[in-house]
């Protein structure tokens, strides 16, 4: 999925359809056609009108803020759920191959920068015991759980952390 | 957060055009946004390049799209506002109707977007601009006056040149085309 804005810096409705996207939580790409003239040739060519903003939703064009369009677009996108961003593996594996005496769970093997598992505070080397009030046995569960998981959504995690338990709060 | 000169220009646009049948957004906000907008554009370009659209930057290829563009009538009969939403109907300035988006009617190489005898290119343009010419194929009025016809607004006037600016919309004198 990728949003591609065209725009100038004195148009109205650029600013509006900027704010309109930052609102709706949609990342974007930005480019100034009035700067940038490969942009501008692009936006062009590929909308034949020279008018802005021009939004690239998908592949799909849109002139102006078209607000029922842009809706109905954005709308047409997979849904993917939000990612943990860890790398995670069966703590009885992890467990057994290094001979470490972990509980059932997910153990954590990389945590990514930035991501709703870093901010939580998840640190390689835990296992996910819980996530969302349900139990987590295998790093499986953890795929199944967070299939549910929606954006803006805030949920509980529960890591043993060094034979202690530490509860922690996710944001997505 | 809008500049004293924009806040200028905002009021000179407002009390010409409403003495003039037209009306600005009612949201001023937004409009004080646009007149950043054609400053910023006079600055650059030199003339008030159309704040939503990418000039070429060369005013005989932008003549089509300087503010008031002309699209603007066009766009406010059938969607109750210019592309950019500066110039909206009286419903709309009033607060009566709801803005709806308004598509793009001007095509890659300007121009294209009305019926072909409004969009003359820049060579004829100039050429009606020279003034009257003797030579054949000129049609003229009855008193040899030439009319002239404001592309912005429609306002003709029969005179041996076209005036310096519009009287109705205030454009300039490059806006008019030969009628008859």
């Amino acid at each position: 999925m990728s949003v591609v804005v065209y725009t100038t810096p004195t148009c109205g409705f650029c600013h509006q359809v900027k704010g309109y996207l930052n609102q709706r939580g949609v990342s974007f790409t930005e480019y100034d056609v009035s700067q940038d003239p490969q942009a501008a040739a692009e936006m062009v060519q590929m909308s034949g009108q020279r008018g802005v903003p021009v939004v690239l939703i998908d592949g799909q064009v849109v002139v102006g803020f078209n607000r029922p369009l842009i809706d109905q677009l954005l709308a047409q996108r997979p849904t993917r759920p939000p990612r943990l961003g860890a790398a995670i593996a069966d703590a009885s594996w992890i467990a057994a191959k290094k001979g470490l005496p972990l509980p059932d769970g997910a153990y954590v093997g990389r945590v990514d920068p930035g991501s709703a598992a870093d901010t939580a505070g998840l640190r390689p080397g835990d296992v996910i015991v819980q996530l969302a009030g349900q139990a987590v046995r295998t790093d499986q569960d953890i795929d199944r759980i967070m299939a549910n998981v929606r954006f803006g959504q805030t949920v509980d995690l529960i890591a043993w952390r060094n034979g202690q338990t530490i509860r922690m709060t996710v944001r997505f | 957060m809008s500049s004293q000169k924009a806040q200028t220009l905002y009021e000179r646009l407002k009390r010409e055009g409403e003495a003039a049948g037209y009306y600005l957004n009612p949201d001023v906000e937004f409009v004080l946004d646009l007149m950043e907008g054609l400053l910023t554009n006079e600055e650059r370009y030199g003339y008030w390049a159309c704040p939503c659209r990418l000039a070429e930057g060369v005013r005989e290829k932008d003549l089509d799209i300087i503010c008031p563009c002309d699209y603007r009538d066009p766009d406010l009969d059938e969607y109750g506002a210019c592309y950019c939403a500066l110039y909206v109907s009286q419903e709309i300035a009033r607060g009566e109707k709801e803005l709806q988006p308004v598509p793009e009617r001007r095509g890659t190489d300007g121009g294209t977007g009305l019926a072909p005898t409004l969009g003359p290119t820049a060579e004829k343009h100039e050429e009606e601009l020279a003034g009257p010419s003797t030579g054949s194929g000129r049609r003229f009025t009855q008193s040899g006056i030439p009319v002239w016809r404001c592309k912005v607004c429609g306002y003709l006037c029969a005179r041996p040149q076209p005036p310096l600016k519009c009287p109705i919309c205030k454009a300039d004198r490059d806006r008019f085309e030969r009628f008859a």
